[in-house]
């Protein structure tokens, strides 16, 4: 395959990335992307030749990921704010020995030292130099910028083959630990060639990027600007939950959010007619897009088309769209949510019915599968879970399908629109959530099984928050459960609350009911205290 | 001494976000989403209710999010007088 469009700016000069504080230019952000690369020894980056990247939201972060892509190999977010025990675990799991850390990332960095015993390089852009303050055990090696500048030149961009690493993203495993989704390049390629083909940004576009890193809707923003020669805007954190003074006063011109951002705008009487006139494309990915939100939000960017999109991590973002028309699609929405569309003419998608058949065209409802060059092939370390989650079709044996968990039901159009799931996994603020993961940290912390996550509350959106429910009367267990899910798990899986009951309710099969629960949660929730 | 009505409310917020794990009252300059003393969700619903309670309201077109995250920036903007 060629050398990435997103690595061969037209214009050096034109600006590649604004924080709000800092502007690079294409010229810089590749500058800086070669000068990281020189470090990147064959033997750090490890048989699956990836780089660690210990940062969000800072220019550096995304010098690494320029700098791995230069060097042809792939790259493995790693968010500061997770837990130093789930950092440690997906080092281990992408079994690299070499990490990318910006400023931002350096607290991290010290508490995650003490739980590796893998010798590492560490590499520091934005540490002058660590001179005699080095306060780390010798048996890492710590780079900093003079090392960086010391260095001789890095080799020149080359290409990557189409089944070569271009990240590796880890999500929520139901089997309590993370598991991570390995991209290539051909994956991304093909993502990214579709949306230049059919969506054209360009030079000039301001193109927002509120999530982080180590989520996958920021794939979109990142690589799709770059390879059109338009300008990233990362979003500074707390400005994330209210962004309308963050949209004016970048003008940006392409948004692209979970549905969660514009509820909580509409919420704040934000959308008001007309008050984003600089947005000529929102893209909506994630969670269910609610109508009455997509009208907020198409009154509030009245000069610009409105994308609802649809797509797992394991295939690539996004591969199917809706293009929202107001009233016609209002009309055609159902139970409030908008459609989630078509896929991409360059993916497959199948129904999969009860008995296990694949039905590709024509109307019906069952578990929706992918198939198509932005598939991923599996799970990394997960043979049993990719063999599960993935298949191929035996008529022709060279077809590989993804099973999404998710249920669709498809028009005879072949417009599709989403039913719900079949398994435990939520969707929480656009974050992908195996409640199971969640149940484990709580048993941890509880010493026994009869607890388990729950989606709740609700609120006409969808799922607000996780609550832990637990059978006992111990006062000192919620406390307990909320700092061991704080050490083991991100933030957006921490339960806001702990429920303790005297027992849990089963279903027939012996189950913990977490629907009864829910119940149970929304009935205590209505009853006035005495 | 009586506390101020909006910072009582914001006080009494806080300490219902999370009944089962009571935690000390923050500080003036304390970033509450910081010490998880408030998610993003219950960031929107403190500025609605106080929102409600004061009669402000809040232009999120001008005003910047991050001014708002402490117990001084809340107090600031519900509570004009307070210094």
């Amino acid at each position: 395959m060629a050398i990435p469009s997103w690595l061969t700016p037209s214009d050096p000069q034109a600006p590649a990335l604004w924080t709000g504080e800092q502007q690079w230019s294409y010229d810089r952000l590749m500058a800086e992307g070669e000068l990281l690369s020189r470090v990147f020894d064959p033997e750090d980056v490890g048989p699956r030749n990836v780089v660690g990247i210990l940062g969000n939201h800072q220019p550096h972060a995304y010098a690494a990921i320029i700098a791995a892509h230069r060097a042809g190999v792939g790259y493995l977010p790693m968010n500061p704010v997770n837990p130093p025990q789930r950092l440690a675990d997906m080092l281990h799991q992408a079994n690299t020995r070499l990490v990318v850390v910006p400023e931002e990332g350096i607290a991290a960095l010290m508490q995650l030292l003490p739980l590796l015993d893998t010798p590492m390089t560490w590499v520091c852009p934005d540490v002058a130099g660590w001179g005699a303050s080095l306060p780390f055990s010798s048996q890492h090696r710590f780079l900093d910028r003079a090392d960086l500048e010391r260095a001789p030149s890095a080799p020149p961009v080359r290409a990557p083959s189409e089944d070569a690493l271009a990240y590796l993203m880890f999500t929520s495993g139901s089997t309590g630990r993370p598991k991570g989704v390995p991209v290539t390049f051909g994956n991304l390629t093909a993502y990214v060639d579709y949306w230049r083909h059919h969506h054209p940004i360009g030079p000039g576009d301001r193109v927002a990027q509120p999530a982080d890193l180590t989520f996958d809707l920021c794939i979109h923003p990142i690589f799709v600007t770059w390879a059109s020669g338009a300008t990233l805007c990362p979003i500074p954190g707390v400005n994330r939950m209210a962004p309308a003074k963050f949209i004016l006063d970048t003008r940006l011109t392409v948004w692209v959010s979970v549905p969660s951002v514009a509820v909580c705008l509409e919420k704040l009487r934000v959308l008001r007619e007309g008050v984003f006139p600089s947005i000529r494309l929102s893209l909506f990915c994630g969670e269910p897009l609610p109508v009455r939100t997509a009208e907020a939000w198409s009154r509030a960017a009245c000069n610009g088309r409105l994308i609802n999109l649809y797509g797992p991590t394991e295939a690539t973002v996004s591969i199917s769209e809706y293009e929202w028309r107001g009233r016609e699609s209002a009309a055609e929405a159902r139970d409030g949510i908008v459609p989630i569309g078509w896929i991409f003419p360059t993916q497959r998608a199948a129904l999969r019915d009860d008995d296990g058949l694949l039905q590709q065209d024509g109307p019906g409802t069952g578990e929706l599968c992918l198939a198509g060059s932005q598939v991923t092939q599996g799970y990394l370390n997960h043979p049993e879970k990719s063999a599960h989650h993935y298949f191929t079709t035996p008529a022709t044996g060279v077809t590989l399908w993804y099973r999404t968990g998710d249920r669709a039901q498809r028009r005879e159009d072949g417009c599709l629109f989403f039913i719900g799931r079949v398994d435990n996994q939520i969707k929480l603020h656009g974050h992908r959530i195996e409640l199971q993961e969640v149940d484990g940290a709580i048993r941890r912390a509880c010493g026994h099984d009869l607890a388990v996550a729950v989606p709740w509350p609700r609120g006409e959106e969808g799922i607000l928050g996780i609550a832990a429910c637990v059978a006992g009367t111990d006062p000192a267990l919620p406390e307990r459960i909320l700092t061991t899910c704080r050490a083991l798990l991100p933030p957006y899986m921490w339960p806001s609350r702990v429920e303790m009951l005297p027992a849990l309710p089963m279903n027939a099969n012996g189950k913990i009911d977490r629907a009864a629960l829910v119940n149970h949660l929304d009935s205590l929730q209505r009853t006035p205290e005495p | 001494m009586t506390l101020h009505p909006v910072h009582a409310t914001i006080l009494e917020f806080l300490a219902g976000q999370n009944p089962s794990r009571p935690q000390p009252p923050p500080e003036l300059d304390d970033n509450l989403l910081e010490r998880h003393q408030l998610t993003s969700l219950g960031f929107l619903e403190l500025i609605q209710l106080l929102e409600e309670q004061t009669g402000v309201v809040i232009d999120f077109t001008t005003t910047d999010p991050a001014s708002l995250v402490t117990l001084r920036g809340l107090l600031a903007a519900f509570q004009p007088t307070h210094s």
